[in-house]
């Protein structure tokens, strides 16, 4: 029974033998990048990614984006994405996403201090330059015209017209100067303008406050506002200023004043309609750009360094902002500055909660804006 | 069982005075084996799960002996000759039996082996050895299987359960495919579920929807004592069928001992490459329930199987390659290897995913003998079958996925009482079944499958639907909801390796939006009765009713609130009558005539137009068909009844399947949705069938046959559309259709070795009006020729057994081959490019396949004394041959033709600009460059391979191979 004991072996290996599992189906592979140690592009849309901000806990990048396909964008996204980079998720996604209703252009977002609530400014149109004789008058440039800022609250799924709001009308484009609605009107071109058509960066940027009141800039004027109490109040004594933001104990804010230079001023005959009426024109030069801090009620202004945009450090020590050609560092109480490596053409500063890491934006070689986050040495 | 081998007397060491019996056996054997098996009026017997014996005794120089004993060995029936040698006995449970003959000087004799099959008297003539003394001892012949049948004017096969267990199939129904006339389920051309199951008599026949998903019910081979399929010459006793016959007798339990057998097959342990995930236990015992009464017997048999991937391919899961497409196809498929090779064919394997399974039956058989003449025998039969079904689409899905579980139940009782008048045998069998069918196709809970216990692939559990409660919820409460079904979501998702390139062609969230479930039962009595006397002439009429109550639930679209479920829930009705009659010459013309009348009524009433409310209500009139039928079975003078002709002219009729009643919206196998309006009124399909063959003993083990039919089928329901009233698309019964043909049978039988070859050639044609899809349907009297199955093809099969299988009981060794080559279906290009006209000119490859089962037993098993074990392998698809049995119809390829994918690629949406890698559209894997940013080129270039991909062949191809071990422990 020689072959018997052998086959015998042979049917107990094959019992000993477990079952195999079924097959596991495809798992496709994800897209992703990991947090890196070094300066790293996260957004690679072909579109403009712009105005990066962390959220209070540190774990996700804010943003204004483009480059969803098949969502209607309009001019800009409220988008976030982790801090690793990876796959950006609408905000709002009832605001902005399929079935919304039409595009939004939603841009500058803050996210409130305990992750309830975002500001953001909701952009209108841009003016469109009254019909001109050419041979009369130059065209005039592209204007911004009124913004909306307006605070929701993440949990939010309702109306964007619930949520609380303050429209803004912006200074430079006063309607109707003369008497009875035919002019003469007046066009005052203001640094925050150029700015705007030279970098296409809004100046209209909404800060928190600790305790859950909001900074924003109407392009010349700060004003402090309390979402859902009542209109907002100018800080006193704030000229020319814009890109607000508010220090982490909520006793200083540090914003860039354009200053406004020597003034042109021309007048225009224009044709609305069957109608030619006369526009006045001021042009401000706009000669350097300054990072100034003031106390929420005008006290104590004072200006650290030539440079726009600026962030504070998490512990308000030091305030990031765009100096010469790259992202740099000054004390808050003033003192030598440094440029942060690897931030050449940076704008926009955002230091992480943690003070690692700092976002900025920078164009691309296709001349549109992406966010980038670089490591901060501490 | 008894089956005993032949001994041969010149090995007995005991019988030192007997001449060599080897060499004159052909003459001088105790029993001339005249290889009768008269098979009278040409078919089993609804009613039945008896045949009978007749025949003739005589001394060795042909004098007839009266007052022989002739017993049937194992049961309490005998006979005894009459004055002209001849006798009969009736009521014998149908399988292989042994007859203890015995006279008064003249040497004893049992004779093992005879073939009795359900419902047909087997012939047989008896030689008995004059003795001058009486001395002990008792001859032992085994019967010859037959090689040509002189007296039956039947095309049949036989295949008994031991053959069927030895041949390398999963399922009974694949042994039924070595029929000649049988291929891929097709009767002689007919269209599946022209043919009718009988199980012990009890008709089975998946009466809702055999055309689209077969019998229904499924017997293991381990409880088959014999099967059965008559594919010509159909008897009076059948209806329900246009082409063939399926008569399965199941086992009953040895009156002598406890018999078991216990068998593992796997391939759990085979190589990567022979692997597809299969494995099946076979558990069955049998024997005496003395307790209950003398004689009577149990059986019990259940199966189980697991399966990874239920339907394994021969390429599994691959993708369209460079050799199956034509040049610029090829040229396409190169440029996305260069552009994109990282989603050129992303996903492929040995098996396909996402298409487990698993299989159980259960049988159980009480016989039990009711005074001397009276038997009373109840059975029970439970299926299940369920599995996923692989949908291309979804096949990058970890989700929800397509499934169907299908299952049945029979449960039978019946009553036989035999009895004799004179040298007449009579019969009458009474029995009753309940037959239940169901079947749910749906999207099976992924929960519940995760969660799911299984061993080697068979789950303990049945499969659960999503959404199945609301789905079986009262219609009224669905339709007042308008609900989607829970759980379905429409399908979408992004998540394939072609990212956004690949939506609209792959799903990875959703589900599939089909549920669909059926559930009838029937309710059947058949009563016949019969006369049979001793030569073989028979009378016999009988009498079947059936009940139905038949449901069915469609919903498509099911994951949107607003679809609404076709729902119809009616009780049809048939009833059927029969007479026929066997008048038997002595050697000369067998006679059989025969007259059947079948009737069924709907029972649906329903509006004639459902677009159109004011429209008139049927209420559906009885249909009838009567059937007569002739046979004529002649053996030639002067061949010693070697060489025999048959004839056979019939009428047939089959009520359609019941779904060809009802409005539908999911298609046969393609699940589409293309609603069609059902047509209660439709009355019987038809058909004339004629039969001309002619048989040759070629010496003592070569028979052989060739056969000629004709079959002219009328009045066709089929899943092809014309238009109705209100110009919805109805389903026709205008199809209509010939087959001719030719087959020819070759049967050999030597000790060891039994072999069957079969070749069969044939060419259908046929028409329909209108089309298969509704796009295309064209109003008026157009009428598209298509074929019924498929108008011209070869097939051969060929099954070798050796051994224990061609049943040599003492051998060690047991192997069965089977072979089977077909040439390849008509390919209509003329259909999908529009035209009228069907063109023929082009067709599917050749196809064959060679199985092989072998069987060694090493002896007793070790620790069990009255145990013996049989290792075994089974091979299937040994030649690893990649069969195609489908092609793209405009291509005449496997890949479709460069316009299709073009056609296709462009049809899906366009991204409206680049996909930078912070979108949720961006996928890595197609950004080829990994720069972060999904170019148009890209994105194209992912497109085409996703379109590509979509024409994944797979299912285009046969089965694969594969390699199982396993061991048989039987006692």
């Amino acid at each position: 029974m020689r072959y018997s004991k052998v086959a015998t072996a042979a049917v107990a290996v094959m019992g000993a033998l477990s079952c195999r599992d079924g097959l596991d189906p495809y798992e496709a592979e994800l897209a992703g990048r990991a947090d890196s140690t070094e300066v790293v592009r996260l957004t690679l849309s072909p579109g403009n990614d712009a105005y990066p901000t962390w959220s209070p806990d540190g774990s996700t990048v804010v943003y204004t984006g483009a480059g969803f396909a098949g969502i209607p964008s309009g001019q800009g996204l409220l988008l976030e994405q982790s801090r690793g980079g990876g796959t950006a998720r609408l905000v709002f996604a009832e605001l902005q996403g399929p079935g919304a209703g039409g595009p939004r252009w939603l841009a500058g977002s803050a996210v409130e201090g305990d992750e309830s609530a975002v500001a953001y400014v909701q952009m209108a149109a841009v003016a469109t330059p009254l019909s001109v004789d050419p041979t009369l008058c130059p065209i005039p440039e592209p204007v911004l015209d009124s913004v909306v800022v307006r605070v929701r609250r993440r949990a939010e799924t309702g109306s964007i017209l619930a949520d609380p709001a303050h429209e803004l009308r912006l200074p430079g484009r006063d309607p109707d100067v003369g008497a009875g609605g035919q002019g003469p009107f007046e066009l005052r071109d203001l640094p925050f303008q150029q700015r705007y058509r030279r970098d296409g960066t809004v100046a209209i940027r909404p800060s928190w406050a600790p305790d859950g009141r909001v900074v924003f800039s109407d392009g010349l004027t700060l004003w402090i506002w309390t979402p859902g109490a009542g209109p907002p109040t100018a800080i006193p004594g704030v000229e020319d200023a814009v890109t607000p933001a508010w220090s982490p104990d909520g006793s200083r804010i540090a914003y860039t004043r354009l200053e406004r230079g020597d003034s042109t001023r021309v007048a225009c005959n224009v044709l609305v309609g069957n109608i030619v009426i006369q526009q006045i024109r001021t042009t401000y030069a706009w000669p350097r750009s300054t990072i100034v801090v003031v106390g929420p009620d005008g006290t104590g202004k004072r200006e650290l360094a030539d440079g726009t945009d600026p962030a504070w450090s998490p512990d308000g020590g030091a305030i990031y902002y765009r100096g010469m050609d790259a992202i740099e560092r000054i004390p808050s109480e003033g003192g030598a500055t440094e440029a942060v490596a690897g931030t050449e053409g940076g704008w926009w500063p955002a230091v992480s909660p943690d003070g690692a890491r700092l976002l900025f934006m920078r164009k691309s070689a296709d001349e549109t804006w992406d966010i980038w986050s670089a490591p901060l040495s501490r | 069982m008894m089956r005993g081998s032949r001994r041969a007397p010149a090995s007995c060491p005991d019988r030192p005075d007997r001449p060599d019996r080897q060499a004159g056996s052909s003459h001088t054997a105790a029993v001339l084996i005249a290889i009768a098996f008269l098979i009278v009026p040409d078919g089993s017997l609804h009613a039945q799960t008896t045949g009978s014996i007749v025949g003739v005794v005589r001394d060795d120089a042909g004098v007839p002996l009266a007052e022989a004993s002739i017993r049937l060995s194992g049961f309490e029936l005998t006979a005894i000759s009459d004055s002209t040698g001849r006798f009969v006995i009736a009521s014998i449970p149908a399988g292989e039996r042994s007859l203890r003959v015995e006279r008064i000087g003249f040497r004893p004799l049992d004779l093992t082996g005879i073939v009795v099959s359900l419902g047909r008297p087997t012939s047989i003539e008896i030689a008995l050895e004059p003795l001058p003394v009486a001395v002990p001892g008792v001859e032992v012949e085994a019967l010859r299987v037959r090689l040509v049948e002189p007296d039956v004017s039947a095309t049949r096969e036989v295949l008994m359960g031991r053959e069927i267990r030895a041949l390398p199939v999963d399922r009974s129904a694949d042994a039924i495919e070595l029929a000649p006339g049988v291929s891929g389920g097709h009767f002689r051309g007919g269209r599946v579920g022209q043919e009718v199951h009988v199980v012990d008599g009890l008709e089975v026949k998946n009466q809702l929807e055999a055309s689209a998903h077969g019998p229904g019910l499924e017997l293991p081979p381990g409880a088959l004592e014999e099967v059965e399929i008559v594919t010509g010459g159909i008897g009076a006793m059948y209806g329900s069928a246009l082409s063939g016959v399926v008569s399965w007798v199941t086992r009953r339990g040895s009156t002598e001992r406890w018999e078991g057998r216990t068998a593992l097959l796997t391939d759990q342990w085979a190589p990567e490459s022979l692997f597809r995930g299969f494995s099946g236990l076979s558990v069955s015992a049998g024997g005496p329930l003395r307790f209950l009464a003398p004689r009577a017997t149990f059986y019990v048999d259940l199966l189980g199987q697991g399966l990874a991937d239920s339907d394994p391919r021969a390429r599994g899961l691959g993708c369209i390659e460079q050799a199956d497409a034509t040049p610029d196809v090829a040229a396409l498929i190169a440029s996305v290897e260069a552009r994109t090779p990282a989603l050129s064919c992303p996903y492929s394997g040995p098996t396909l995913p996402h298409q487990q399974g698993d299989k159980r039956i259960a049988f159980a058989r009480l016989d039990v003998p009711a005074g001397a003449t009276a038997a009373l025998t109840f059975s029970f039969l439970d299926n299940r079958l369920q599995r996923l079904l692989y949908t291309p689409s979804f096949k990058y899905s970890n989700g929800a996925q397509l499934g169907q579980r299908s299952g049945g139940s029979m449960v039978s009782a019946g009553v036989d009482i035999g009895g004799r008048t004179g040298d007449r045998a009579r019969h009458i069998s009474l029995r009753v079944g309940h037959v239940r069918l169901d079947r749910y196709l749906g999207v099976i809970d992924p929960a519940s499958l995760a969660g799911r216990g299984t061993v080697a692939g068979f789950g303990l559990s049945g499969y659960e639907f999503l959404g199945e409660d609301a789905v079986h919820a009262p219609i009224e409460r669905q339709l007042a909801e308008a609900a989607a079904v829970p759980g379905y979501g429409a399908p979408g998702g992004i998540d394939s390796p072609f990212g956004p390139a690949g939506a609209d062609l792959f799903f990875t969230s959703g589900t599939p939006d089909v549920a669909n479930w059926t559930r009838s039962h029937a309710l059947s009595a058949d009563l016949v009765a019969e006369f049979i006397d001793v030569g073989g002439g028979l009378l016999r009429a009988g009498a079947s009713g059936r009940y139905y109550q038949v449901e069915s639930y469609e919903r498509t679209l099911a994951h949107l609130a607003g679809s609404l479920p076709a729902y119809a829930r009616f009780h049809p009705a048939s009833v059927a009558a029969f007479v026929e009659g066997r008048l038997a010459g002595d050697e000369e013309l067998t006679l059989n005539l025969g007259l059947r009348f079948e009737a069924f009524r709907s029972g649906v009433r329903f509006q004639q137009d459902r677009s159109d409310f004011q429209s008139p209500i049927i209420d559906p009139d009885w249909q009838m068909a009567l059937m007569p039928r002739l046979g004529i079975a002649l053996p030639l003078p002067g061949t010693d009844r070697r060489t025999a002709v048959r004839l056979s002219y019939g009428h047939v009729a089959q009520a359609p399947d019941f779904r060809f009643f009802l409005d539908t919206a999911i298609g046969d196998s393609i699940r589409r949705a293309v609603r069609r309006q059902g047509n209660p009124a439709i009355a019987f399909e038809r058909g004339r069938t004629f039969e001309a063959a002619l048989s040759h003993l070629a010496g003592p083990h070569v028979g052989l046959t060739l056969t000629g039919f004709r079959k002219e089928l009328q009045d066709l329901a089929s899943g092809n559309v014309q238009i109705g009233p209100g110009g919805l698309p109805q389903y026709s019964v205008n199809d209509f259709g010939t087959v001719t043909g030719v087959e020819l049978s070759v049967r050999g039988r030597w000790d060891r070795l039994s072999t069957r070859i079969g070749w069969v050639v044939q060419k259908a044609t046929g028409a329909s009006s209108g089309s298969d899809v509704d796009t295309t349907v064209t109003v008026g009297s157009d009428v598209t020729e298509r074929p019924l199955a498929f108008d011209q093809r070869h097939a051969i099969d060929v099954a070798i057994l050796y051994g224990e299988a061609a049943g040599d009981r003492a051998s060690r060794w047991s192997a069965a081959l089977t072979a089977r080559a077909a040439s390849g279906y008509p390919l209509d290009r003329g259909a999908a490019a529009g035209d009228t006209v069907l063109s023929t000119d082009a067709y599917l490859p050749w196809t064959h396949t060679v199985d092989l089962r072998l069987a060694w037993s090493p002896g007793r098993l070790p620790g069990c004394g009255g145990c013996s074990w049989r290792l075994v392998a089974d091979a299937r698809n040994l030649l690893g041959r990649e069969n195609v049995i489908a092609l793209q119809a405009e291509s005449g390829r496997l890949a479709p033709s460069a316009g299709t994918i073009s056609a296709v690629a462009s049809a899906l949406p366009q991204p409206i600009g680049p996909i930078p890698a912070e979108s949720p559209l961006y996928r890595a894997t197609v950004d080829a460059n990994r720069d972060g940013l999904i170019s148009l080129e890209e994105f194209d270039a992912a497109r085409l391979a996703a379109v590509l991909d979509r024409f994944d062949p797979s299912l285009m191809l046969g089965s694969a191979r594969s390699v199982r071990l396993g061991f048989e422990v039987s006692f």
